[in-house]
């Protein structure tokens, strides 16, 4: 069996797992199925060619909510307004809930923007190139 | 060529911990999953097999082929 390499690391009150392997369409798949052990929360986020932007809260093998924004029709996917309430709780920002919302509502092709903007709110580290990991030092685990 | 990345966290989760927790990702999605998810109007992942037609340009034989698999 092919092995996957992965960088863990530190990101605020979270653990961050990354995986070139990754993608914006199989992310949620994979967190699901690891979800279903634990109890603990998962968010996942994914984007591709700066054209669809993926965001979503994942606990116990199901979808809390749910974000799809970009060109998502271009790849069959349904565009999808996801809960500022839950991510806003999620992150601890529920004060800011109004501007969190208005990130995700802006409807513009400039998803580079969006993601900056909801790491300025959030303060957790969302856009991780394939070098970020390396760079930040995060641990090399091979499985 | 765009940026393109996917990562998930994990909430209270030290760093041993959840690489504890990544054998459980399976080695290859399953790919229907990730299709009824990407594609959710494609009636391809998300009818019974018994219900979808059969292409116009496919064989009764690769039909039968497809349906089995």
């Amino acid at each position: 069996m092919q092995k996957r390499t992965y960088y863990v690391g530190q990101n605020l009150n979270w653990t961050t797992v990354f995986s070139e392997e990754f993608g914006f369409e199989s992310i949620d798949v994979y967190t699901l199925s690891l979800s279903k052990n634990t109890d603990k929360l998962f968010f996942t986020i994914g984007l591709f060619d700066e054209d669809v932007f993926t965001f979503s809260v994942i606990k116990e093998g199901k979808i809390v909510t749910h974000h799809v924004s970009g060109a998502a029709e271009t790849y069959e996917m349904k565009p999808s307004l996801g809960d500022a309430a839950i991510f806003a709780e999620t992150f601890n920002v529920v004060p800011r809930k109004e501007q969190l919302e208005q990130i995700l509502e802006t409807n513009d092709r400039h998803l580079d923007k969006k993601i900056t903007e909801l790491e300025n709110l959030i303060s957790v580290k969302l856009w991780l190139n394939r070098s970020a990991p390396r760079e930040l030092r995060w641990k090399k685990v091979i499985l | 060529m765009g940026t393109k990345f996917a990562h998930f966290s994990i909430s209270d989760s030290s760093i041993d911990q959840t690489i504890g927790l990544l054998n459980l990702i399976p080695k290859r999605p399953n790919i229907m999953e990730i299709m009824k998810r990407v594609a959710p109007d494609n009636e391809l992942f998300n009818k019974p097999i018994e219900q979808l037609k059969k292409p116009e340009n496919q064989s009764d034989e690769q039909w039968q082929k497809f349906q089995k698999d």
